[in-house]
C-alpha cells in the first residue's frame, strides 16, 4: 500500500521538480461573448429549457402552483406527492394543501427521521415510500440562463432524492435567481458556498429531463431520473 | 467477465471490423451524429471557442505541472469532509481496497457508473471474485455487461449493437416479453435497475474532475444514474485517476463549457453533481461514507515522459475517436483494449508497455483532425510520431515487464526492413547527384517489376496503399525543357 507521500514524492521525481509552495494560480477566465448578456435572462432560460423537453409556467402565487401541481396530479390515477423542506415549498403551502385534499405525501428524510428515531433501518423503510412518489416537488437555488439549467444546493433543503426518483419533477425558482451563465455562478459559488468550512455536500445542475440515446442512438427521455421536469417561475411574493 | 488485452491482434481484429456489415453502419450514423452535433455547438460559441479550448488546455496543464500540489490539497480537502483517500500504485490495489471495503461493509451488491477507470482495473471481475456482484447502470454499460462485451465507444459503449440486439438481449438474460421498442425497453432497463438501486450496500462511479480547494468530486452523466449510484447506497467509492484533478470551483466554468459540447454536441449534460463529502447527520440524504481510490496504474510514467505528458490533459470526450479516419472504420473493439481512436493509441502503450500495443500508433494517418477536435488542444499526431520512433527504436523498456505481443518476430523483421528502405531513401535525398541516380534507377525498376497503370507490387506496402511506378520522364527534366528550351542539349548531356 502506498501512502501520499510516497505518492507525491514520486510525482514530484516524474516532473523534476522539488516540493513548492503554492503555484501561481491562473489569471482570471472572462467570458468574452455570452448570449445572455445584452438579452433577457428570463426570456432565456424559458426557451432554453423548453429547448430540451423541460415545461416552464410562469406563476404569480402560491395559489397557481397548487393549481400547477393539482392538474399534474389529476392526470395520474393514485398521487403521491414528495414536498421538499426549502422555504419556496414551505411557503407555497402545498403540504396542508394536498394533505387536506386527502393525497399522500412523503416529506424529506429529515423530517421523516423525526419521531421514528434514528434506527439502521430508517433508510430501507423510506426508499420504499420514495419509489411510490409518482411527482417530487423542489426549489432551485438559482438558475442558468445560458443552458435552461436548474442549480440545486444542498444545505437549505433536500433536493437529491425528490427530483432524482419520481417520474415527474416539479421545481420552483424565483425570476430573480436567474443568472446569465455557468462561469457566473460558479464565481458566486466560490464565494458563498464553497470557501466556508462547510461546503455544500451535494450541488446539483439540471439540465432537461432524463436522457438517453444508448439505443441506436434514438433519443429517450426518463430513463433513470424524471421523464418531466417542470419549471415553476415565480414572478414575485 | 474477465477479458483479455487483445491489442497484439490489432490487424486480425480491424480486418474483421472491416468486414462487419452491420458494425461499419453504426460507425457510421454514430460518428457523423456526433461529429455534427459538436459542430453546430462550437459554430454557436463563435471565437470564444478558440479561447475556450486555449483556457481549457492551460487549467490541465497547470494541474499537471503542479500536480503533487493539487493532489495534496484535494486529499486533504477530501478528509476535512469526511471522505477517505486511498493512494493505489495499481490496478490490483485499488481492486483490492474496493472489494475488501464491500465485504466489510457486507455488501453482496454494487451498483456502478460508466467509468473509464474502472474499465482499465476491471474492477467489476475482481469484485465477482470476491463474491460481490456489481451491475452497470449507465444503459449503454449495462447492455454491454449482459452481452459479456466491451464498450466500442467512450460515451456511447453500445454503439455497435442494433436494437433487435438489445431486444434479443434483455429477452434472454431478462427473461421479459421481447420488444423493439426502445422506448419499452428503456423502461425495462429503469426497472429492474431501480431494484439494484435499492438494494445495493456499494455505489462506485469514477470521476470527471477532482477539485482540489474544496475535495469534492464532479460527475457528468445524462441519465441520472449516477445521481441514484451516489444517492442510494450507504457507501460510495470514486476511482480517480490523478490526473483528474484541478485546482478550483471555477475552473469547472470553462471544462464545463467544452467537455458537453466536444462530446455529444450538448451546450449542457443533463446533470453535473459537484459532491464534497458525507452527510454529518443520520437523517441528511446520500451516503455515510465516502471512499476516494486515487490510482497510478502506470500513469507515473506518462508523467516522467515530458513528449508524452500531456496524454494526461485528456477529459474522456471522445471528440478525436469522433473525427478519426481510422476509428470511424474500425470502431473501437479493434483498438484491443479500454480505450480506442488517437488517444487511446497513445494511452494504451504507456499504460500496458509499447511491447504490447506496437500496432496502435501506426494506426493513424496522421490528418490532425483528433489534434484540430481536441478541446484541450492534445498534440496527438505529434505524440503517434514519438511512439513510432519508440517502438522502432526499441526504447520501451520503460514499459511494464508483459509477454510479448503475439507475432512480434515478424513485426520486427518487417519494421527493419521498413528502416533499412529509409535509410536509402534518406541517404538518396540528400544531394542533387544522389537523387537523380536514385530516381533512374527507380524508373529502371519501375519499367521492370511495375505493371502499368496498376503501379509496382511491394509486399506488405502496396496492399493498402498505391505504389505508382516512377514516371518515364521526372519533373525536373521537364521543367528544364520549359524553361531553357534552346538548351535542351546541352542539359541532357549532363
Amino acid at each position: 500500500m502506498a501512502t501520499k507521500e510516497d505518492m507525491l514524492a514520486r510525482i514530484r521525481r516524474a516532473l523534476g521538480r522539488a516540493e513548492g509552495n503554492a503555484p501561481e494560480p491562473l489569471p482570471a477566465y472572462v467570458d468574452a461573448c455570452s448570449p445572455a448578456r445584452d438579452g433577457d435572462l428570463v426570456e432565456l432560460f424559458c426557451k432554453q429549457s423548453r429547448a430540451l423537453g423541460a415545461q416552464v409556467a410562469r406563476v404569480r402565487s402560491a395559489d397557481e402552483i397548487k393549481e400547477y401541481i393539482a392538474g399534474l396530479a389529476a392526470e395520474g390515477e393514485q398521487t403521491k406527492l414528495a414536498l421538499s423542506d426549502g422555504e419556496l415549498t414551505r411557503w407555497s403551502g402545498l403540504g396542508e394543501y394536498f394533505s387536506a385534499q386527502g393525497i399522500d405525501v412523503l416529506h424529506t428524510l429529515g423530517e421523516y427521521a423525526e419521531g421514528r428515531g434514528h434506527a439502521g433501518d430508517l433508510m430501507e423503510s423510506y426508499k420504499r415510500e420514495l419509489v411510490k412518489v409518482n411527482i417530487g416537488v423542489t426549489s432551485a437555488d438559482y438558475a442558468i440562463a445560458e443552458t435552461g439549467t436548474l442549480v440545486l444546493v444542498s444545505g437549505g433543503e433536500q433536493h437529491r432524492l425528490f427530483s432524482l426518483v419520481p417520474p415527474v419533477h416539479v421545481c420552483l425558482l424565483e425570476e430573480t435567481r436567474i443568472i446569465e451563465s455557468l462561469p457566473v455562478f460558479l464565481a458566486l459559488a466560490g464565494q458563498k458556498y464553497y470557501s466556508t468550512e462547510s461546503a455544500p455536500l451535494a450541488t446539483t445542475f439540471i439540465t432537461g429531463p432524463s436522457r438517453t440515446a444508448d439505443i441506436e442512438l434514438s433519443l429517450t427521455l426518463g430513463v433513470h431520473g424524471p421523464r418531466e421536469l417542470h419549471t415553476l417561475l415565480i414572478g414575485s411574493r | 467477465m474477465e477479458h483479455e488485452i487483445e491489442t497484439g491482434r490489432f490487424v486480425e481484429n480491424y480486418r474483421r471490423a472491416l468486414g462487419d456489415a452491420q458494425l461499419q453502419r453504426a460507425l457510421s450514423a454514430a460518428t457523423t451524429r456526433f461529429m455534427m452535433g459538436r459542430g453546430l455547438a462550437i459554430a454557436a460559441m463563435g471565437d470564444e471557442w478558440e479561447r475556450l479550448r486555449e483556457r481549457a488546455r492551460a487549467i490541465k496543464e497547470h494541474s499537471i505541472n503542479n500536480l503533487d500540489y493539487y493532489l495534496d490539497q484535494f486529499a486533504t480537502n477530501v478528509e476535512r469532509a469526511g471522505g477517505r483517500v486511498f493512494w493505489a500504485r495499481d490496478a490490483e490495489e485499488a481492486n483490492r481496497y474496493v472489494a475488501e471495503l464491500a465485504r466489510e461493509r457486507g455488501a453482496s451488491l454494487a451498483v456502478k457508473s460508466k467509468s473509464m477507470v474502472t474499465e482499465e482495473i476491471e474492477l467489476n471481475s475482481a469484485l465477482e471474485r470476491a463474491g460481490v456482484e456489481a451491475v452497470e447502470t449507465d444503459l449503454g454499460e449495462y447492455i454491454i455487461q449482459l452481452a459479456g462485451e466491451r464498450p466500442s465507444h467512450i460515451i456511447a459503449p453500445a454503439i455497435h449493437k442494433t436494437r433487435f440486439d438489445v431486444a434479443d438481449l434483455f429477452a434472454e438474460k431478462l427473461k421479459v416479453e421481447r420488444t423493439e421498442e426502445i422506448v419499452e425497453m428503456t423502461a425495462i432497463a429503469r426497472r429492474v435497475l431501480r431494484e439494484r438501486f435499492a438494494r445495493a450496500g456499494l455505489g462506485v462511479t469514477g470521476a470527471n474532475f477532482a477539485v482540489a480547494e474544496t475535495g469534492s468530486i464532479v460527475l457528468v452523466e445524462n441519465e441520472g444514474n449516477i445521481r441514484m449510484t451516489t444517492t442510494l447506497p450507504r457507501a460510495h467509492v470514486a476511482l480517480v485517476g490523478i490526473e483528474k484533478v484541478i485546482p478550483r470551483i471555477e475552473d469547472l466554468g470553462v471544462l464545463m463549457k467544452v467537455l458537453p459540447r466536444s462530446a455529444s454536441g450538448q451546450h449542457m449534460s443533463a446533470y453535473v453533481s459537484i459532491i464534497t463529502g458525507v452527510k454529518q447527520s443520520p437523517s441528511g440524504e446520500g451516503p455515510e461514507e465516502l471512499h476516494v481510490v486515487m490510482l497510478d496504474n502506470g500513469r507515473m510514467r506518462m508523467l516522467a515522459n515530458e513528449h508524452l505528458r500531456e496524454a494526461l490533459y485528456c477529459i474522456r470526450c471522445g471528440a478525436c475517436l469522433n473525427v478519426c479516419p481510422v476509428y470511424q472504420k474500425i470502431g473501437g473493439h479493434a483498438y484491443g483494449w479500454i480505450y480506442p481512436g488517437p488517444i487511446g493509441s497513445i494511452v494504451t502503450p504507456q499504460l500496458i508497455g509499447n511491447e504490447m500495443a506496437a500496432d496502435l500508433p501506426f494506426a493513424s494517418s496522421l490528418c490532425g483532425a483528433c489534434r484540430e477536435a481536441c478541446p484541450v488542444k492534445i498534440n496527438i499526431p505529434d505524440m503517434l510520431l514519438r511512439l513510432r520512433h519508440e517502438i522502432n527504436e526499441g526504447a520501451s523498456d520503460a514499459g511494464p515487464a508483459r509477454d510479448k505481443a503475439p507475432g512480434s518476430f515478424r513485426k520486427r523483421v518487417k519494421r527493419m526492413a521498413e528502416r533499412a528502405v529509409f535509410k536509402v531513401w534518406a541517404s538518396a535525398m540528400k544531394g542533387r547527384r544522389r537523387y537523380e541516380k536514385a530516381a533512374g534507377l527507380a524508373r529502371l525498376a519501375g519499367e521492370v517489376f511495375g505493371n502499368g497503370a496498376q503501379g509496382v507490387r511491394v509486399p506488405g506496402w502496396s496492399v493498402t496503399r498505391d505504389f505508382p511506378a516512377p514516371a518515364r520522364r521526372s519533373f525536373r527534366e521537364m521543367w528544364v525543357e520549359i524553361q531553357q528550351p534552346r538548351n535542351r542539349k546541352q542539359h541532357n548531356g549532363d
